[in-house]
């Protein structure tokens, strides 16, 4: 175990910049998930931790060693790929004694560590099986097997679970969880995946462009995303982005909001004085506030403003309904209930938790602090 | 009760116009292939000589066939030859491809170079050779001339080397095959597993021999079983080389055959020996074929 820093890593392929200097610092046994589309530089990180690729500019260190120069193998890093890359010809106890043999460890020594990461990952009996034999959950497995066996300083996984079906990736999911709760280890995880990377990380780094946008907790990136991008890129269903201009209303900052009611459209003036300090000389100038769906609630609370809206189209999920609803001639997203049931249809009350609202530079996408 | 509709003729024709295509192919197949094979067989059993005659003696021309020392010395060749150009040309050939797999530069032309002797019939690379290795004008004759007095490069004329000759002109024609192959399949081995091998301390030639190379089998099965029909039925190639000589030294089945049907008036001994190299080929390619098409359906 051991942690990992990453100093101002840049990687050019001739005039392209793929990634333009990223910086990030982790500390041993944290769980890492890079964050972002596919193109915007995550896994070609990854393939640098791992030694797969030269950095152009920068630094990468594990534990207190520059590993720059430092061939793959000897970086004592283990990767678990998204194609799994198990070695076709070999079975599976071959497969994950493969790393231990090419480093020397004697035969019974090797038996015995395949056989405890066996148990642990639950494959026992399906060692002397050909990868060609096993399904996509059980090859997953092996290839986690092959990383575990090695007990490296830090684990990297290449989009290890979008090879699978919903439910296995569930399963999966949870089960690197545990691992990485079990062994503490240093893990760096890249997906596309938003929901595997709230799960799982410990701290997020989200990539565009090949810059980060925001490193911080899953809860720190939901509840206050650095930007525009980051608060469209977290968040299922994605978080609703209105264009208002801000007033000064009679409690502090507030901005008029159309809501289609009953047939017609009636303008709201939304109340913004939870954000007064944020808004301050921004008042008469246009902002974007964002409001993740759940902050729009069926129903009269006090948690919030209450209006009343006309339900365009309802979507149940199973768990959520969710409503589409029609501010300033734009989709709107609600949270209508929790569960199936009810069906909801008309003009209804919603409850709006402005002071949970983000709100954004409209120029340079940065939310207002 | 309802009557169908009577089907057009212009319908049926075009329901069966797959068959009719085919039909002509197939039937020129069955014919001049299975029909020709059917009748070599039954003329094997007769006393034909310099004309076919279709009266039966049973095996007599087999065991003649297996009596001439032609023939033995025939079937030895084809062993020897068979095997090491097999062999050699696997080897060659995975050897270069391994070497180009190295991100080299003008890897396309290189690889040009080495395949083209394939597009190059047999009677043209055993002119060349014969050309190459003759004694008095070839090889030999440059390196006594550059001063090397002693050198000798004789195979094409000495009884027992004879045959090599002829597998270095056969392996220089088919290796650059062999090499397209693996290379082809060199380049479909996922690259991840390439990576995963050396973040688990693989060493180059460690990754191409413990996890490369095995996952390549069925190629290699490929590349032996094209390799060796091609061996079997070399002709052109001795014909042009060696002329199946000195003496008869370097002959294999395909000129025996040539030579007892079309020269010496055995046509009979002839096709003796050519259901003789049938059964050799079928031999090899009917448990090929049979463990491909099985290992499909299993797909």
């Amino acid at each position: 175990m051991a942690s990992l820093t990453i100093k101002n890593a840049v990687k050019r392929y001739g005039h392209v910049e793929v990634l333009k200097g990223v910086s990030i610092d982790l500390r041993d046994g944290e769980f890492l998930v890079l964050l972002g589309a596919s193109g915007c530089g995550k896994s070609t990180l990854l393939n640098m931790i791992a030694g797969l690729e030269d950095l152009t500019e920068g630094e990468i260190m594990i534990g207190d060693r520059v590993v720059n120069d430092v061939h793959p193998k000897d970086r004592d890093i283990a990767m678990v790929f998204q194609s799994y890359a198990l070695y076709p010809t070999m079975t599976v106890g071959q497969n994950i004694a493969f790393g231990l043999e090419m480093r020397g460890v004697p035969k019974a020594e090797r038996a015995l560590r395949v056989e405890q990461v066996a148990k642990t990952l639950r494959m026992d009996h399906l060692l002397d099986r050909k990868p060609a034999q096993l399904s996509g959950g059980q090859r997953q497995r092996v290839a986690m097997g092959r990383a575990l066996v090695r007990d490296p300083e830090v684990f990297l996984f290449d989009e290890p679970l979008s090879n699978l079906d919903a439910k296995l990736r569930l399963e999966m999911r949870t089960e690197i969880k545990r691992l990485h709760k079990r062994l503490n280890a240093t893990m760096v995880y890249v997906t596309h995946d938003q929901i595997e990377a709230l799960t799982l990380a410990d701290r997020i780094a989200i990539l565009k462009d090949g810059e980060v946008q925001q490193l911080a907790s899953p809860a720190e990136i939901y509840e206050h995303p650095a930007n525009m991008f980051v608060a469209g890129l977290v968040g299922s269903p994605p978080m609703n982005f209105l264009d208002i201009t801000v007033e000064a209303g009679e409690a502090g900052p507030a901005a008029w909001v159309t809501l289609r009611a009953d047939g017609a459209d009636k303008p709201v003036l939304l109340d913004l004085s939870a954000h007064t300090a944020r808004l301050d000389g921004y008042v008469g100038r246009k902002v974007v506030m964002g409001l993740r769906p759940e902050m729009i609630s069926q129903g009269t609370t006090d948690a919030g403003q209450c209006v009343q809206c006309e339900i365009d189209v309802t979507e149940a999920t199973g768990a959520d309904t969710l409503c589409v609803l029609n501010w300033n001639n734009q989709e709107v997203l609600a949270r209508g209930t929790s569960g199936y049931t009810k069906i909801l249809e008309g003009t209804m009350d919603f409850t709006i938790e402005t002071e949970r609202a983000c709100l954004f530079d409209p120029e340079s996408g940065l939310r207002l602090d | 009760m309802l009557t169908r509709p009577p089907v057009k003729f212009i319908d049926r024709i075009a329901r069966a116009l797959p068959q009719i295509v085919v039909a002509p192919g197939f039937a020129a197949i069955l014919y001049f292939v299975y029909g020709f094979i059917i009748w070599t067989g039954y003329i094997s059993l007769t006393k034909s000589k310099m004309l076919p005659n279709y009266t039966l003696i049973g095996t007599r021309p087999y065991e003649r066939l297996f009596q001439m020392d032609r023939w033995s010395v025939a079937i030895e060749n084809l062993f020897i030859f068979g095997f090491l150009f097999v062999f050699v040309s696997v080897v060659v050939g995975c050897l270069l491809a391994v070497l180009l797999d190295q991100k080299i530069r003008a890897e396309g032309f290189i690889r040009t170079i080495y395949l083209y002797p394939m597009a190059i019939s047999f009677i043209i690379t055993g002119t060349a050779w014969k050309w190459i290795m003759n004694p008095s004008l070839g090889l030999e004759k440059v390196i006594r001339d550059w001063g090397w007095e002693s050198f000798r490069f004789g195979w094409t004329v000495d009884n027992n080397l004879a045959i090599y000759a002829l597998v270095m002109a056969a392996v220089w024609q088919a290796s650059g095959f062999a090499m397209a192959l693996f290379l082809s399949a060199l380049r479909s081995v996922d690259q991840d597993i390439i990576k995963a091998a050396s973040l688990d301390g693989a060493s180059p030639w460690r990754i191409y021999l413990r996890i490369i190379l095995p996952s390549m089998r069925p190629v290699f099965m490929s590349a032996m079983v094209i390799l060796s029909h091609l061996a079997i039925k070399s002709f052109d190639l001795v014909v042009a080389l060696t002329g199946g000589g000195p003496g008869y030294a370097s002959t294999l089945p395909a000129n025996f055959m040539y030579e007892m049907t079309f020269r010496r008036n055995e046509i009979a001994v002839g096709a003796a020996s050519a259901m003789v190299m049938l059964a050799t080929v079928a031999a090899i390619m009917v448990p090929y074929l049979y463990s491909e098409l099985r290992g499909k359906k299993h797909v």
